[in-house]
């Protein structure tokens, strides 16, 4: 047994072997700083959904409670039906692993170390898509080049679906890719395929990016003979993945079993018209209309550290090419290793396309910085190792040792990607890189410096330490989803319990953040100039709050 | 790390004869030394320029040519010494880090203080440019109305006539008495001048009442925001109106709210006196017109009660006026 295990962990120079350790040195990173993290407004959606789903699933698997009848089952999948089940199934799941058992974090931890456990899942795709454009070097660059974006790196920890679907999504791509040929990958694929499907609805435009690569591979298979239409092989992951996913989708999301066809009907709609999010980007505030098409593509160059963002957009214009070289060439490409590569990047850069083009081309309301395209990152942090290879290979002009050149690009990314997530936390989302000069020119240019109405766990230290006893703190200028998030401070040991949340007129404190997407932010920060200020944070000097002691 | 993998590209393969295969490019090793570069000395870009006497009388001097309700606004946001410095010298202005609603609108004249640098600032780049001034290395502009393109003022392009000139509605919000009744009891008392709205101090940024422009049938609106709460009762009291033979209310929800999922009706009660009218405006996209008769006219005050069973989405917009 151990030869086997032994063996299946060296096969393919170690591939495995490597994943798995930078799978476990990313998941003891994001767990050994999950404290850290402070709250979304949507951890307090997802969390106790998830909780409710998995006390229902454990009441099920063992026949209890009435488990099985619809009133149960609806009232353990009310909380959230907006969106489907699975994410909130392993953050329920590792908060009865991490709290409800072994009591070794707070519940909303708990809850939350099931997307770092996502994450994790994450690493071991990404480096292992890395390993099979580059070896070991580019496993390592693809996972360092995805885990130390300080963005990407806040949305591993905390209850929300943006990074479980990218680790769906993408660990669906890589069984795809891998399924042309394997009947086992096929079917992993099929059903990583409906596990993304029950992630979130971004999952289905996987689909596209299989069909359009097997489109551009397949082509020339394409004859019309006698009138009738032949088709080239289709890949025999395309059909499971149609069929498998749907069918997953239905059949573990309870939600969907009594009512199907409005409750699903319900489900797009809400999708297909969701209502317009506030969001101030380049100086203009967008409350009512959608933003421009270009909102993504600047929020991605935007948020990347500058030396991360050059490796992934060599890495992106290898793809390029290799799609253009795979889709023009007069005969199909010999099946060697450089072809199977190539086909692989192209592959990647069409994923990489849609899951930035779905959010930019289409109606879809634009809000939350990058959290509505984050599949994108996983795959232009696998497309960063081809680029760092570029460089190095670029470097063999004046250095003679090859170490050294494969070395240098991945070690200076890393260490700047590092660097900026060390400075920028516990404030990961206000951060950004040098092609918009940072925190900094992007508050002049008129970004936004937050979002998210992060609950700041440092705040709630401070607040604890110093405010009297029965202390009432009002948050402006979006105080209702304070009054969640610190009700989740206080249960969970991070924030005094006489400390409560209350309206401006009883309170003695106010918490303003300096978000211009509100348009009331003027006049409250005209307003409350005048009273003293007790606390302050910044980043890079752009204030993200102030604490007023107001009496 | 053993060095013992198969080399699968070309930066992993054995170094080939020179004449066997192309050199690599240079470019990308420059490009990447030059991101390597930019990470380090990018922050020369926005580095904080001194604040010195010569410089703030002159940015002052500048500054006096503009309007007196202009809004000086100091660039970069980050420069509250700026502020505090300039608040000091210039008294009665209102100076500010951040630009209002009715002035990133265009409704209001503001004059930009961009200390030295700083990008942007881009809440400018939709105002008209009518003129600059070198102030000892900082750079005071002035700027009037929206450039073409930028959202209408509120107040003025898209907004229904009042009826006889006697009574309008903009001019009247000042003067209404704004209340949030029934389940929650709000005095939404703190009047925005420069927004035109009644804020309701505690509740969400959305609970105000106040002049918007929405889309509504698919072209830009002027309207009074009027978001109903869950539980509880929107009250908006004219007081005095000066009547005639009827009341027109026009009514509708924003395009991105109707129509929403699980949206629910917004209710209406209007009352005039003697006269009063329930209309219900259903969660469909549109704008509806009704008339309240108000036979005898006379001087009355006018309540606006809004009311709905969930308040989800509802971004309900009213206009009235008084037909003579």
């Amino acid at each position: 047994m151990r030869a086997r295990v032994r063996a299946w962990l060296d096969d393919d120079g170690g591939r495995r072997r490597w994943a798995l350790v930078l799978a476990g040195c990313v998941l003891a990173l994001l767990l050994g700083t999950l404290r850290g993290a402070g709250l979304t407004d949507d951890d307090d959606f997802y969390a106790p959904a998830g909780i409710s789903y998995i006390r229902w699933a454990g009441s099920a698997l063992t026949a209890r409670d009435g488990a099985w009848t619809r009133a149960q089952i609806d009232r353990a999948f009310e909380p959230n039906h907006e969106h489907p089940p699975m994410a909130k199934y392993v953050m329920g799941a590792s908060w009865w692993v991490f709290t409800d058992v072994l009591h070794v974090l707070p519940t909303l931890d708990g809850a939350r170390a099931g997307v770092s456990l996502l994450a994790a899942l994450l690493a071991y795709v990404v480096a292992s898509l890395g390993w099979m454009l580059r070896r070991r070097w580019g496993a390592v660059t693809a996972v360092l080049c995805l885990f130390l974006l300080p963005r990407f790196f806040f949305h591993s920890q905390v209850a929300t679906l943006d990074v479980p679907v990218a680790s769906l999504t993408t660990l669906a791509g890589y069984l795809a890719w891998k399924g042309r040929r394997s009947g086992p990958h096929a079917w992993g694929a099929a059903v990583a395929f409906g596990a993304a499907l029950l992630t979130k609805l971004n999952a289905p435009f996987l689909l596209v990016a299989v069909v359009l690569h097997w489109l551009l591979r397949s082509w020339r298979g394409f004859a019309v003979s006698a009138g009738k239409l032949t088709l080239p092989p289709v890949p025999v992951t395309l059909p499971r993945m149609i069929l498998v996913g749907p069918v997953l989708f239905l059949a573990l999301w309870p939600h969907l079993w009594f009512d199907t066809v409005p409750r699903l009907g319900a489900y797009l709609q809400y999708h297909l018209k969701h209502y317009p999010i506030y969001l101030y980007y380049l100086g203009t505030l967008y409350t009512q209309t959608i933003p421009p098409w270009h909102v993504p593509w600047v929020m991605f160059v935007a948020v990347v550290p500058s030396t991360v963002l050059v490796l992934m957009l060599l890495g992106a214009g290898g793809g390029a090419r290799a799609l253009w070289r795979e889709a023009t060439a007069a005969a199909p490409l010999p099946p060697d290793d450089d072809t199977e590569r190539d086909s692989l990047r192209a592959f990647l850069f069409i994923q990489a396309f849609i899951a930035i083009g779905i959010v930019s081309f289409t109606g879809v309301p634009k809000y939350g910085g990058e959290k509505l395209f984050m599949p994108l990152f996983p795959l232009v942090a696998v497309l960063a190792a081809d680029g760092a290879a570029t460089v190095a290979a670029s470097l063999g002009r004046w250095m003679k040792d090859a170490r050294v050149c494969r070395a240098l690009p991945t070690g200076l990314a890393a260490v700047h990607a590092a660097w900026a997530l060390w400075s920028s936390y516990p404030f990961p989302l206000s951060y950004y890189g040098e092609a918009i000069l940072g925190p900094r020119g992007a508050e002049a240019l008129g970004m936004e410096n937050t979002y998210y109405d992060v609950a700041d766990k440092d705040l709630a230290l401070w607040i604890s330490r110093d405010a009297p006893a029965g202390a009432r703190v009002h948050f402006e200028p979006n105080h209702k989803e304070y009054v969640r998030t610190w009700g989740w401070l206080a249960r969970d040991g991070y924030l005094r319990t006489d400390i409560r949340t209350s309206d401006e007129a009883n309170a003695d404190y106010v918490v303003l953040t300096h978000e211009r997407r509100w348009n009331t932010y003027a006049g409250l920060a005209a307003r409350y100039r005048t009273l003293p200020v007790v606390h302050e944070r910044t980043l890079d000097g752009v204030r993200l709050y102030t604490v007023y002691r107001r009496r | 790390m053993a060095d013992t993998e198969v080399a699968p590209g070309p930066m992993l393969t054995t170094t080939p004869p020179a004449s066997a295969a192309p050199r690599p490019a240079a470019w990308p090793a420059v490009v990447f030394a030059l991101a390597v570069a930019w990470a380090g000395a990018h922050r020369a870009c926005t580095a904080d320029g001194p604040v010195t006497d010569s410089r703030l009388d002159a940015v002052v001097e500048a500054v006096g040519q503009a309007a007196p309700q202009a809004l000086v606004v100091v660039h970069p946001p980050w420069r509250t010494d700026v502020a505090d410095a300039l608040r000091a010298r210039l008294g009665a202005r209102d100076v500010t880090l951040a630009l209002p609603a009715d002035a990133l609108d265009g409704r209001r004249p503001v004059v930009a203080v961009r200390w030295p640098r700083a990008p942007g600032p881009g809440a400018l780049w939709r105002l008209r440019l009518d003129g600059e001034r070198d102030a000892d290395g900082v750079t005071v502009s002035f700027h009037a109305g929206a450039l073409g393109g930028a959202p209408a003022p509120a107040a003025a392009a898209a907004a229904p006539s009042a009826g006889g000139g006697a009574w309008a509605l903009p001019g009247a919000l000042a003067a209404a008495v704004v209340q949030v009744r029934g389940g929650r009891e709000v005095d939404c008392n703190a009047w925005d001048a420069a927004a035109q709205r009644w804020n309701c101090p505690g509740m969400d940024e959305w609970n105000y009442v106040g002049l918007r422009t929405l889309p509504i049938a698919g072209r830009g609106r002027a309207c009074l925001w009027a978001h109903p709460v869950t539980g509880a009762t929107l009250s908006i009291r004219f007081p005095k109106v000066a009547l005639g033979k009827a009341l027109l209310v026009g009514h509708g929800l924003s395009d991105g709210a109707a129509g929403a999922q699980g949206g629910q009706p917004v209710d209406l009660a209007v009352t005039a006196g003697a006269a009063a009218r329930a209309l219900r405006h259903p969660n469909v996209p549109g704008w509806a017109e009704d008339r309240v008769e108000t036979p005898g006219g006379g001087m009355a005050d006018v309540l606006l009660e809004v009311t709905t069973p969930h308040d989800g989405a509802r971004h309900f917009c009213v206009w009235l006026e008084v037909e003579p």
